[in-house]
Order: structure tokens, then sequence, then C-alpha cells
């Protein structure tokens, strides 16, 4: 993650052994990214965020002609290609020209190029870009099976944090060509001690009773955000989660939610 | 991997794999088969491309350009041995003037197949998906270049093949010709060996320059056209020449490489005999190392 | 329930389209009515009626369902086969009194390479007939802070600085509607969030915004009001969550953690509106046809059984959710 011009595109590219290293060095999978490239070239798979497929060439041609160039002998290769655009979702369509391609189906094909010869690493860019509601769904439930099942590695970049969030498990926030931070998402996102309450009613008003009965809480927009007391005192945790069900039933108001708010990877650009 | 969720059936295991009740895991599968590396990597790029130079793996549309080039090269062959043949191999088939109108023919294949092979490569933004194969950029420069040059080689050599053949077959008596013209083979493999060199090297070159291939195409015949006109300036204005002007402009010089090799000669050069065939023969191999060469330093350039 | 935020803005418009026609579509932004269009043998938008008004609207739906045709029809780009279409009254296609209101950032647009950013919104602006062009175009380039590059050649932008240039260029003439095809494609989280921002300032002081996005998450947060395309069709409108409402054949499923889950299950089971309970490590999954009635059930039940809440949320009421029942029936 990281804002335009932050330098991801350049990372990806080195990393990619697209362009050189000023100084310093990479590994990659045990592999040096400069001095031993021809060692790196078949592990990784790449999902390029531009358009890059020949409008003349049908998918099943194109994969298999860059199977082929991945070191795959001719016969694997037709067969890899079918069997990885299989499972990316591509059937009959993978015999026309990609010229009349959906976003969708480009996408599609895009990712099983980077999977045909069974990479330990992939690199995503932007791979749910153009994508409508159902397609992004299904793209990264498909990203996410790929990595989880079969010990690959993958690396997304993406402006879309709340999609981050839902298929990765750690991340690295880059800024001005610096590194920020790299962790564990779960550090990033588990509970934080402040709960967010929505109710059917009044926020404001909640809160203020919430006040009364020695509760630290205040109303943010329609929702009421109460702090819980540090400090591991399982009573006094009780009695807090308490107050806030009996105001409820004191105001006559429904309880739309009750929540420990987390963190999200969006208060990293706050 | 696939994992199977299987009934064992209880029988023993003589039974043939079909007898077990099984869901299968179509998920995704490991590759754990042979690789064989840059040097497939290499020939699936040279044969892609190759077959893309005479339209092939393309539309019906990009077939039609070769095809009429070989035509136009390959009809005037069969007019000249037709008329041979009727005037029972008496007349003298020369090559030198079907070379030279074939020579436009075979730059406008050049000009226009070129871009198809580099310049397109750079226009749909496929070079990050192939270098970040088992490609190099010199690898990558060197089988494109390869499969261009290979591709106008067959194409220049059909028609003097062809011309070959039917000389022997149409004389009188075909062995004695054999013996008399066997050697003219050499020259037809050298003509058309430099041509296609040369002007694959020229093509080359300039179609890595720009990822818009109607650009590449003008460039590549203007600067064929700017060579000529420089030469006929030096010609007609300086003085200079013919056979000096003749080698800025390389059509012309392998015009005049294709009568020395044949033992042609045009008024001209009965007038102010050429220079030895290897120097023709070096420009000519030089202009296509000076292309391939530009055509891989500016690959190494490109960030794609 | 949040109830949409009532601003004087609304108001305004919502007194406006009660009165009689004639003044009243005057102060619209935005109307459809009973508008087709087709491409040939294609129908593209298939009579559609619908307003825009002041404040975000969010257009959802599949690639290929219309939006784009929609937005070009509102924009004046393209005249409806069928029905009408009105811009303050007026068809979009009369001439620049009505452009003079309306900017339409379009998803693809080939930008001209070699004029500078500046250039670019300048045009626009002398075009649209601007009044003080540099001030109104230093101005909208900061708006979406390509101020510092103004002056370098489109032709060398990053996609998200070609769409910060087709932003600043829709913007520059203040217009009263403003129509954006996913405006913020390309662009980083902080810049997605500055101009939704901006949008959303615009919107409150009484720009009508009609947004067509797919990243449902962002929309949830900003519009007030939906407008949903399948297959050239309007499938529903409105805010979202009254229309979680409506679907009536989906009960909603709540997630529940407290002290005592198992005892919470069987004292919840007494509720009217819950049609089951499913216990688990979780917590409580409890499906109940009518949530507005339950949410205020719950707190009272738990207060009854001494029973501590530590967990209520709603697992099917966000516009993901909304979006995908409208798209699969």
């Amino acid at each position: 993650m990281g804002a335009n011009g932050a330098g991801k595109s350049t990372l990806v590219k080195i990393l990619l052994g697209l362009v050189e290293p000023s100084s310093g060095s990479a590994t990659l999978l045990g592999h040096d990214v400069v001095r031993d490239r021809a060692g790196i070239r078949q592990l990784v798979g790449y999902m390029p965020e531009h358009d890059c497929l020949p409008p003349d060439m049908s998918a099943t041609e194109f994969v298999t002609w860059l199977a082929r160039c991945s070191g795959l002998p001719a016969g694997a290769s037709r067969e890899r290609a079918a069997e990885v655009l299989r499972h990316v979702g591509l059937f009959e369509e993978r015999y026309r020209p990609m010229g009349g391609y959906s976003t969708g189906m480009a996408q599609r094909v895009k990712l099983a190029q980077a999977l045909v010869h069974d990479p330990r690493l992939l690199i995503l860019d932007e791979p749910t870009n153009g994508l409508d509601p159902a397609g992004r769904d299904e793209m990264l439930a498909l990203i996410q099976r790929t990595g989880t099942e079969f010990g690959m590695s993958v690396l997304v970049s993406s402006h879309l944090l709340g999609e981050l969030e839902r298929i990765c498990d750690g991340f690295v926030l880059i800024d001005n060509g610096r590194l920020v931070r790299a962790e564990r998402l779960g550090a990033l996102t588990e509970e934080t001690a402040t709960l967010v309450v929505e109710v059917d009613g009044d926020a404001a008003i909640f809160a203020t009773q919430l006040v009364a009965l020695g509760v630290t809480a205040q109303s943010e927009r329609h929702r009421v955000l109460v702090q819980l007391p540090a400090g591991g005192d399982d009573i006094a945790l009780r009695l807090t989660y308490d107050a806030v069900r009996d105001t409820a039933v004191a105001q006559h108001v429904g309880v739309l939610k009750i929540e420990r708010r987390r963190g999200h990877l969006e208060d990293l650009f706050q | 991997m696939t994992t199977t969720l299987s009934a064992s059936t209880g029988k023993p295991a003589s039974g043939s794999i079909g007898d077990e009740t099984a869901i299968h895991d179509l998920g995704y599968r490991r590759y754990d088969g042979a690789r064989i590396g840059a040097s497939g990597a290499w020939r699936a790029l040279y044969w892609q491309g190759f077959r893309s130079m005479f339209g092939f793996g393309r539309t019906a549309k990009a077939k039609i350009l070769p095809a009429f080039v070989l035509l136009a090269t390959l009809l005037p062959a069969l007019g000249v041995l037709a008329a041979a043949s009727a005037s029972q191999g008496g007349l003298a088939i020369r090559y030198g003037p079907l070379i030279q109108a074939q020579l436009i023919l075979f730059a406008l294949f050049i000009a226009a197949q070129a871009p198809e092979l580099i310049s397109r490569d750079q226009q749909h933004r496929i070079l990050p998906l192939i270098l970040t194969r088992e490609v190099t950029r010199t690898s990558y420069a060197s089988a494109r270049l390869a499969a261009l040059v290979s591709a106008q080689f067959l194409i220049a050599l059909a028609p003097l093949l062809l011309l070959y053949i039917g000389e022997i077959g149409v004389a009188n008596d075909p062995s004695a010709a054999f013996e008399k013209m066997g050697s003219r083979i050499w020259p037809v493999l050298a003509q058309a060996s430099l041509v296609s060199i040369a002007l694959g090297g020229i093509g080359a070159a300039l179609a890595s320059w720009t990822s818009r291939r109607a650009y590449a195409t003008a460039s590549i015949i203007g600067s064929l056209l700017v060579a000529t006109a420089i030469a006929t300036g030096l010609d007609d204005l300086a003085g200079v020449s013919a056979r000096t002007s003749e080698f800025i402009d390389p059509i012309r010089t392998m015009r005049t490489m294709a009568f020395i090799l044949f033992d042609e000669k045009t008024r001209s050069m009965e007038l102010d005999p050429p220079a030895s065939v290897w120097l023709y023969a070096g420009v000519l191999l030089s202009l296509g190392v000076a292309g391939a060469g530009v055509l891989h330093l500016r690959l190494r350039r490109l960030v794609p | 329930m949040s109830e949409p935020v009532s601003t004087p803005a609304n108001e305004r418009n919502a007194r406006d389209t009660v009165t009689d026609g004639g003044r009243a579509a005057e102060s619209v932004a935005l109307v459809f009515d009973h508008v087709s269009h087709w491409y040939g043998d294609v129908v593209a938008v298939n009579d559609i009626s619908c307003t825009v008004s002041a404040g975000i609207t969010g257009l959802l739906g599949p690639n290929g369902a219309g939006k784009s045709t929609l937005l070009q029809l509102a924009a004046g780009l393209l005249t409806p086969t069928n029905g009408s279409v009105r811009v303050y009254g007026e068809s979009p296609t009369v001439g620049p009194a009505v452009y003079r209101r309306v900017a339409l950032v379009p998803e693809r647009e080939a930008l001209p390479a070699v004029m500078s950013a500046r250039a670019f919104v300048s045009a626009r602006a002398e075009l649209l007939g601007v009044r003080d062009v540099p001030f109104a175009v230093e101005r909208a380039l900061a708006l979406v802070e390509l101020d510092t590059v103004a002056d370098r050649r489109v032709g060398g932008f990053s996609k998200g600085m070609r769409q910060r240039v087709k932003l600043a260029a829709a913007l520059v003439h203040e217009p009263s509607l403003v129509l954006l095809d996913e405006p913020f494609n390309g662009l980083d989280p902080r810049q997605r969030l500055h101009m939704m921002r901006l949008l959303e300032d615009r919107a409150a002081a009484g720009t009508a915004v009609l947004l067509s996005s797919h990243i449902l998450e962002e929309i949830e947060g900003v519009a007030s009001r939906i407008l949903v395309m399948l297959a050239g069709r309007l499938a529903a409108s409105g805010d979202y969550r009254t229309l979680r409402r409506l679907m009536t054949d989906q009960p909603h499923t709540v997630r529940i953690r407290s002290s005592d889950d198992r005892l919470l299950a069987s004292a919840l089971m007494q509720v009217p509106t819950v049609i089951g309970v499913e216990v688990g490590a979780a917590g409580l999954m409890v499906r109940a046809t009518d949530y507005a009635s339950f949410a205020r059930e719950v707190a009272p039940v738990a207060q009854r059984s001494s029973l501590t809440l530590y967990e209520v949320e709603a697992t099917d009421e966000s516009l993901e959710h909304v979006f995908a029942y409208l798209v699969a029936r």
C-alpha cells in the first residue's frame, strides 16, 4: 500500500527484475534479485495492472505461449494453460480473441497467465480493477483460495483498503520511497478499548445518559463511542456493558450495534 | 495436489482405477513436470514471431500483405521461366533485374512486418509479462530479430530458388545445365541472406523506437527513401561516382551486389566497374549487425 | 436506525417536488421520465423514471447495466430514444445554458497528451463561459491537488493524475449537477478520501451529485440515496437501509455475544419477530423478520434475564448485501 508516487511500482519492478536497484539488495525465495535473476524467473508470477492482452489472440493461445516462455515443454504448456484457465473460471470464452473480452474476463486471463507456470510467489497489481461488485468478490475469493491452499505467497498491491483487509495476513506501507510499516495485519486490526454503540434514536441524548451513569462516552454523528475501562477489570467491564443495555431500556430505543472498534488500514492514511 | 474423497469398496486392490466412488477436488494443481528453461522459451518466442510474419496466429487481414509480397515476387519469376521454356532455354535468364524489382517489395514487407513483431509488443504492453519469464532482454531481442530475418530470408529465397531450379529444369539438357550452373546456388543463398540480414537489421532497429506501428512503418520506408534521395543527390548534383554513392542507399547496394553475384552487368556497371563483392557483402552485413546492436541497446534501456 | 441526514437543501427539494409540475421541475436537478435508449437492437436504458436532487446519489449496477449510458443521457451527450430527460426543467441537449450547470466525468476519455493540465482545464473553463478563468482554474487545480504540476504535459501523467485532471475540468465552472463515472479509479486511499469529502461538501451546499461506482463500501458511507440498474432497468431506488427493510423475503440475521448465550437464546425465542436462533462458537445468530422491532427487544430481554450484552451486530444490512440481493433476484 502507499500513496501514488510512493514507490510501490518501482519496488515491484525491482522484485521482478525489470529495474535494477541503485543500491542495496533483495532476495526472493532465497535468490538474489540482481545476481541470481535466472533462478527467480520461474518462481514468480506477475499480474500487471495495465491492459496487456493482444486483441487478436485467444486466451488459450496466449496463456499456452506464455507457459512456453516460462520454460514449460509444449505439451505441458497446453495442459497447464487449460487447467489454469478452468481454475480462474474461463470456459468457452477462452477460444475467442481477447479483443472482445469484458473486464472480468480480461482480469481472469491476466491471473491465469501469472499462475500457469506454478510460481511460488504471485505479485498482483490492482487485481480487482474495473470489476463490478460480484466480479470483485469472485476475484478476491480466487486469490484467497490460491494463496492459502498451496503455500503460494501472494503480494497484492491495491488502493482499496477494504479488500486488502479482507484477504491479507500482513501489509507493507510505503511512503515517499521509504518503508513506513511492515507487520501482520492482526496487530493493527485487533480490538481497541473503544466500544461503538448504534441505537435507534438520538445518539447525543444516549451519550449524555451514559455519562450520567458514570460511563465515559461521547456521540459522533449517529454513533456513540464508549470508553471501556482499562486494566482487565472484568467487573468494571461488565458494568459498562450493562450500563449501555440499561440505558437502551430506559430510553426505549432499539440496539442496532454493540461492537468493539477495530483498527483499520484506513487509519494509516489519516 | 488433488485431494480425492473416496469410498473404499472393500475389495482387494486388484480392481481397476475406475472402481472407487469419489469426489475429486478440481482445485488448483501444482506443476511438477519438466522445465526446459531458457532455450524452450527462446524457441517459443521465435516460432510465434516467425509465424506472425506470415500472418499466422493473427487475423485474416494480417495474411494479406505477406501473401501479396510472395505472389508479387514469385509471379515474375514464373513469367521469366515460362518465357525461357518457350524459347527452349535459348533466352538467358537474368537474375539481376528481377531482384531489383523485388527489393522494393522486400522493403515493403519489412516495413509492414517488423513493427508487427516489435512495436506491437510495446503497444500492447506485454513486455513485463515476457521479461519476467525465462526470457532476458537480449534473448527477446535475438528471438524477434531471428524471426524477422528468417522470414525475410524465406521470402527472398523463394523466387530465386524457383528461378534456379526452373532454369535447370527448362534447359534442353538438365544434367548439363546443372553442371554449368550448379554453383549458382551459392549466389542465391548469399543474396537472400544478405538482403534479409540488412533489411531485418534496419527494420528491427527502427521498429524498436516506437510502440506505434504506423510510425514505425513510416520511419522504415522514410529512411530508405531518404537514403535513396541522398544517394541520388550525391550522384546527380555532387558528381560523386555512382559506385560510391550507392553505399548510402541500402537498396542500391543490394541491387548492385545481386548483379555482381550473378555475373551480370548494367550499363553503369560496365562504365564504372564495381569494387569487390566482399565490400558489398561487408556493408550489408555491417548494416545488419548495427541494426541488431541498436535493437539490443534500445531494449536494454526500456523500462516496461 | 440511522435516518438520512435532513439538511435544508434536502428539505427544500422535498418540498419542491410535491408542488405543481411546472415550477417544481425547474428546481429538481435531474429528472428521467420513462427514458429508453437503444443502440441498434440493444436496449441500454429501458424505461427508467427517477429523480436526482441535491446530495449524493449512488448509481450502482453490474458492468453492462447501462450506467454509463444513463450518465451520458443526463449530460446531454445522447438523446433518448423514448421519454424525456430534464435538467433543471430543460432538456440537456438544448445547449450552453444547461451545460454551464452540469459536469460529467466520464470513465474513459483520452485527454490531449500535449496539453498541460492548466491548459486543458482553462480551455474547458473558457468554453463554458467562466468569468475569471485563471482564478477558477487555479482553484479547481488546487482542489484536486494538481496545482504543483499544473504546467506539465498531461501525456506524462499517471492514471491517478489524469483522473484528477478530469475532475478539475468538471468542477472548474462550479456546476450544480455533477455526474461521475467511476471517478476515483487510480487514486490512492488518501486521495479517494479527500475527493469524497470534497463531494460531500459540495452536496451539503446544494450540489446534486450522481456517482457511479463499484466500490460499495465507499458509497455506503456517503450516499443518501442509491439507484440500482440491472440490464438497463431501474431495479431499486432510495435509501439502502429502507430498501433492506423492504426485502421482506430475507430475514435479518443478527449476531449476539452475551454472558450466557444459551440462556439468551431461549429468552429470545419468546420474541415474536424471532424465527430462529443458531448457537455457535462466535455467538448467537438470530434470524428475525422485523429488524427494527427486534432491535427494541434485545436490551429488555437481556436485562430481564440479567445477561450482559457484549456484542450485537447485524450481519446482512450492508449495501453489499442489499446490492447482491437485488442482482440475484
